[in-house]
């Protein structure tokens, strides 16, 4: 098992040779047997939609990003001290709550326990086409979902920090 | 940020031009093409054969101007997108409402 730890700077004038420093560690260090080409592909799309919200949204100066790659899976973790979810501020307990909903999919907070939650998303029959005006525009946490074997958020209190887990199976 | 390569009778043929296609450029992208639509009032074709990748941002951006073209009863094609482009349109199911082909000819005979 390898894993590394990368501090991003939250600015879009970093991202793309901090992604790419991210993606070689990733291709450096799966296993032979792995389908690389798919995991690389969400490993890249993942980390290029955490990055992305880090940028916009985490109010803090910087982002550590952690890389292991398991036997089986790759783990990346999202760690910041910025503001926290604001699903988080809102009672989810023992909820699937909607977070947005379109004729493609309906994308899902399931909170687990205090301060913890995970995604996931269904797809929508599409009954009316019309209906692309109520398409959101807001992709990241769908991306990060639908690429994800396992996608979850906590805010720890103690350290202030919003950390986010996904796991890509091989 | 977009190169007009064609204008036609009944559309444009516009291209996109850079190859990371992120938040660093998609409301500039959406301004474009949003004065393209209102100028020109013809229905568009994309060429995406220069982008690499595309981001969150910038597909909120494309899904932005498809409804802006729809409000004008518009249309707009995509064409020559690379691999990794077109998987992440069909992971979160955009290929349902954008029309994909894999050429500019081959968008022709639809528009």
């Amino acid at each position: 098992m390898a894993n590394r730890q990368f501090v991003f700077l939250n600015n879009s004038d970093t991202l793309i040779a901090a992604l790419k420093q991210m993606l070689e560690f990733v291709e450096t260090n799966l296993p032979a047997s792995t389908r690389a080409g798919k995991t690389i592909f969400n490993a890249k799309v993942v980390l290029t939609e955490l990055l992305t919200n880090s940028i916009k949204h985490s109010g803090s100066s910087d982002t550590l990003i952690t890389i292991e790659a398991r036997n089986s899976s790759l783990l990346i973790t999202k760690t910041d001290t910025g503001n926290p979810l604001s699903l988080i501020d809102n009672d989810l307990s023992s909820t699937k709550k909607p977070i947005t909903n379109d004729i493609l999919h309906t994308l899902y907070a399931v909170s687990e326990r205090n301060d913890h939650l995970y995604f996931v998303c269904e797809e929508n029959k599409m009954e009316d086409i019309l209906a692309i005006d109520d398409i959101v525009e807001h992709f990241g946490l769908l991306i990060i979902t639908k690429a994800a074997d396992n996608f979850t958020y906590s805010y720890d209190h103690s350290t202030k920090s919003n950390i986010f887990k996904v796991i890509l199976n091989y | 940020m977009i190169k007009i390569i064609k204008d036609e009778p009944g559309h444009l043929l516009i291209a996109v031009d850079v190859s990371e296609a992120n938040l660093e450029n998609s409301e500039l992208f959406k301004s474009q093409v949003t004065q393209l639509f209102d100028r020109h009032k013809k229905n568009m074709v994309i060429d995406f054969n220069k982008v690499e990748y595309i981001d969150s941002s910038f597909l909120g951006a494309m899904v932005s101007i498809l409804k802006h073209a729809m409000g004008m009863k518009l249309d707009i094609a995509l064409v020559s997108l690379q691999k990794d482009v077109y998987d992440l349109l069909l992971l979160i199911r955009l290929d349902k409402v954008f029309k994909i082909y894999g050429s500019y000819n081959e968008a022709l005979l639809h528009l």
